[in-house]
């Protein structure tokens, strides 16, 4: 049952959508009453106060909903004043929109043609979690500006040898910024960083991608893009962030490691601990890939409430439908978890537990722990209680 | 790298939607009393907020709260409980799935998901809160309550999150204070003959929390052989269930008149509109109200002369002449009101902050016409008034922490929804916090955050 009474409802599909236009200096529209749009912009938008992007309601009430709402947006909106400056805009539905079935997408053209900007429409429905949400964001802006080769900004494919693409790179999946500036930290030595999607550059920087001969895939929610891009461009990808101050060392082995297959690594037949992490999947399996790279008799199981992909999964790995599910697996014998710090409260007190901030989950609430859980000093924490355990 | 605002939509100067306290109508009879209406878009301040839908049904104690939802719709106020202890272990969430909309089978699970709750947590009282997307599809959770309570004989409420009926008569707020006061049916307490009568209560309702313990009324009242009560006061919900004994009902705030109104007609509990006040003529006008309902005296003038005596002494040597303000509404008191308290004070009042207007408010909307003709009122949720905050320092000290954002104002004095001031001491209080008003010390986004303002 889809119940949560510890847990709190997760990000929706309309946030994960919103935090990957968001620092494109445009305007967001949530089609719905204002609490929706409070949910993303208060809740589930660290960057909010920096108003990169205007973020409005289309303050959608019963009587819309009754006699039809497209009319009213499409007359609306070309009048909106913050659209003078804005360089796109974004149109996203809230569930009351979704369940009278507005057609956003006709919506969208045919304010286009009042507007002198790229105006997105992205299905969101509020059902859905923000990782859903952001998929569909990083395609719509591929289809636009990559994909479609008469975009705005075209194709240029001209690949450096060491230039590499940091994709779904998204607060809601990292926060707060020392845990990005470190995933970025780890590869400037290295390597050219073309352009980061999710997080700062531009709309410009979409086109960037087939110029790039490596894309890192930050998150489950640009898979599908690096997939495409993979079958347009033929470009590389590699699913993971490096952990821990080796793999942030010696990037050229966690690319090589990130690649292998997940069904190529065989579980210890002895384990020296059983590790759970919980939360997004090729975080969780970057952090699993520096804990083996510790120890390689470490157990080591991922589950998340959000998109799974089987290619990335090992067979002791589990999508989760609801918190009963991630209740019950916790109890299955691990003797650490490694989870956002409101899924503590499921864990038994004899069990190690490691602070990983989940935006997605947790909001706000935790938004200024500093515990690094990416990057070099990305198992710091888990040295320090484990390692110090084991000792 | 750091998060640094780059206001590429500020290049051009966007003016937020604003109205000269002269121009807006003496009449609202005949038009909208909200000053951004449903026709437009919206802006979210990161100002805005109030109590909170979770947070008022849980006002009664030992329930439990139930979100039936899509996931996107309960996530901010499942979130703020965490701000608060005592209700974040009484608030649940169920979402629904995309086939369950089209199949509407999704109030099968809901109803095993409030079994659930009863039989692990044994509460008192369950209330289930559905949001606009059920309210869309006609969802009758009424039925499913009424199911259920004949089930577990706990007791089963419905309240709604359902923003799209907000400019109706009916909108969320209004009946989350219905569902609160709805558990205080006749029937809630088996008749027992040892159950003693409680004519000595007076039901405060449509505030947030008792008024503060130091305000003259709860003396005044306690002479007269009456005590204020508030749903917050109690901790075990058969204490709460005195409150439908109450001598009388105190709708302090005006959303909670429906609910005044269903006590009346099914407990007979009569009500008076009493308005959370700090302004003289208001509450001696309370009083005089309370007097003739209960027929008694009050004498309340002592403490009225004292009180004004101290301010006056107070605004003698610390005049406000000069010293300009303004007025946010993320509070349970009138801003239109406080305002004008503040003009007889001496004080200039720049701009009051308000998305709509009161009917209590246009006795002090006409007054204020005449006597700060200057002061402007500006809707914070316009789509205009995201540049709000882009604006210099527009005063000198703010009333509310929404105000001291919206003006940029480096003091404030924070107008908190627990124990509210009120009367002739309420007014001294305030003065005396106005002239030892809270320093901004940190950021807004850092106060707002930690601040207990939910949408």
């Amino acid at each position: 049952m889809n119940y949560y009474s510890t847990l709190p409802p997760l990000s929706p599909d309309y946030a994960g959508a919103g935090s990957v236009f968001f620092d494109y200096e445009g305007t967001i529209l949530i089609n719905g009453p204002s609490g929706c749009l409070a949910n993303y912009a208060g809740y589930d938008e660290p960057r909010y106060f920096s108003k990169k992007s205007a973020l409005l309601s289309s303050g959608f009430r019963d009587v819309r909903a009754i006699f039809g709402d497209e009319d009213f947006l499409i007359e609306s909106l070309p009048s909106i004043e913050v659209l003078k400056n804005s360089k796109y805009l974004l149109l996203l539905s809230s569930p009351s929109a979704a369940v009278i079935g507005t057609d956003h997408s006709a919506i969208a053209q045919n304010v286009e043609l009042e507007l002198d900007i790229p105006v997105f429409s992205i299905e969101t429905s509020g059902i859905y979690s923000y990782d859903v949400g952001a998929q569909k964001a990083y395609l719509a802006l591929a289809e636009r500006y990559l994909f479609n080769k008469s975009g705005e900004y075209g194709n240029k494919p001209a690949a450096h040898t060491n230039s590499l693409a940091l994709i779904g790179l998204n607060p809601l999946d990292y926060w707060g910024i020392e845990q990005i500036d470190a995933i970025r930290a780890a590869f400037e030595n290295t390597h050219e960083i073309v352009c980061t999607l999710g997080f700062g550059g531009s709309l410009e920087d979409v086109s960037k991608l087939s110029q790039v001969s490596q894309l890192i895939v930050c998150s489950i929610s640009a898979l599908e893009l690096a997939r495409k891009c993979n079958k347009e461009f033929g470009t590389d990808y590699v699913c993971g962030v490096p952990v821990g101050s080796y793999y942030s060392k010696h990037i050229d082995e966690f690319i090589a490691v990130a690649k292998k297959p997940d069904n190529e690594f065989l579980r210890p037949q002895k384990a020296s601990h059983k590790v759970l992490i919980v939360g997004q999947q090729f975080w969780a399996r970057s952090y699993r890939l520096a804990l083996e790279q510790l120890d390689p008799h470490v157990d080591v199981s991922i589950a998340s409430l959000f998109l799974c992909d089987q290619e990335y999964m090992r067979s002791q790995d589990k999508k989760l439908s609801n918190e009963g599910e991630l209740r019950a697996l916790i109890r299955d014998g691990f003797d650490v978890i490694i989870a956002d710090p409101l899924i503590k409260k499921l864990v038994p007190k004899d069990l190690t537990f490691i602070e990983a901030v989940h935006m997605a989950v947790s909001s706000r609430l935790f938004a200024n722990h500093k515990t690094a859980y990416v990057g070099a000093h990305g198992l710091d924490e888990y040295l320090g209680l484990v390692e110090e355990q084991r000792c | 790298m750091t998060c640094q605002k780059l206001p590429h939509i500020f290049q051009d100067k966007i003016a937020p939607k604003t109205f000269k306290i002269t121009e807006l109508p003496a009449d609202f009879s005949k038009q909208s009393r909200l000053l951004n209406l449903g026709k437009d878009m919206c802006y979210y301040s990161p100002a805005t907020g109030g109590y909170g839908i979770v947070r008022v049904v849980l006002m009664v104690p030992e329930t439990q709260a139930l979100f039936v939802s899509p996931m996107g719709c309960a996530r901010h106020g499942v979130i703020a409980s965490y701000y608060y202890k005592e209700t974040r272990d009484r608030t649940n969430a169920y979402f629904i799935r995309e086939e369950q909309l089209a199949l509407g089978n999704h109030v099968d699970e809901a109803y095993s998901a409030g079994l659930e709750i009863i039989r692990d947590t044994r509460p008192k009282g369950l209330t289930f809160i559905y949001t606009c997307a059920d309210d869309l599809l006609g969802t009758d959770f009424e039925s499913l309550a009424e199911e259920l309570e004949d089930e577990t004989q706990v007791a089963v409420r419905v309240a709604t999150m359902n923003p799209i009926r907000a400019e109706t008569d009916r909108p969320p707020l209004v009946r989350a204070f219905e569902t609160v006061y709805s558990y205080l049916t006749a029937d809630s307490l088996e008749e027992d003959s040892s159950r003693r009568s409680h004519e000595d209560i007076l039901n405060i309702l449509g505030i947030y929390s008792n008024l503060d313990p130091e305000s003259e009324i709860h003396k005044l009242l306690a002479r007269a052989g009456y005590s204020l009560k508030h749903v917050c006061d109690y901790k075990d919900f058969e204490s709460f269930l005195e409150l439908k004994d109450s001598r009388l009902n105190l709708v302090m705030g005006d959303a909670a008149t429906k609910a005044a109104l269903n006590m009346k007609s099914q407990l007979g509990i009569d009500f008076l509109r009493l308005p959370l006040t700090l302004l003289s003529e208001s509450i001696v006008k309370n009083y005089h109200q309370l007097e003739e309902a209960l027929g008694i005296s009050l004498d309340y003038k002592d403490i009225q002369d004292t009180e004004e005596s101290t301010i006056k002494e107070l605004l003698s040597s610390h005049p406000l002449e000069g010293l300009s303000m303004t007025i946010g509404s993320s509070n349970s008191y009138s801003s239109f009101e406080l305002a004008r308290l503040l003009v007889m004070w001496g004080a200039e009042v720049r701009e009051i902050y308000s998305n709509a207007i009161s009917k209590s408010d246009e006795m002090h909307l006409e007054w204020l016409k005449k006597h700060s003709p200057e002061t402007l009122v500006l809707p914070p949720d316009a789509r205009t008034a995201l540049m709000l905050n882009e604006r210099k320092l527009n005063a000198d000290l703010a009333l509310g922490l929404d105000a001291a954002y919206y003006s940029n104002a480096h003091k404030y004095v924070d107008l908190s929804f627990e124990s509210p001031l009120y009367g002739f001491v309420g007014q001294r209080k305030l003065l005396q916090n106005i002239l030892s008003p809270k320093e901004i010390s940190s950021s807004f986004e850092s106060l707002l955050s930690k601040s207990s303002l939910v949408v």
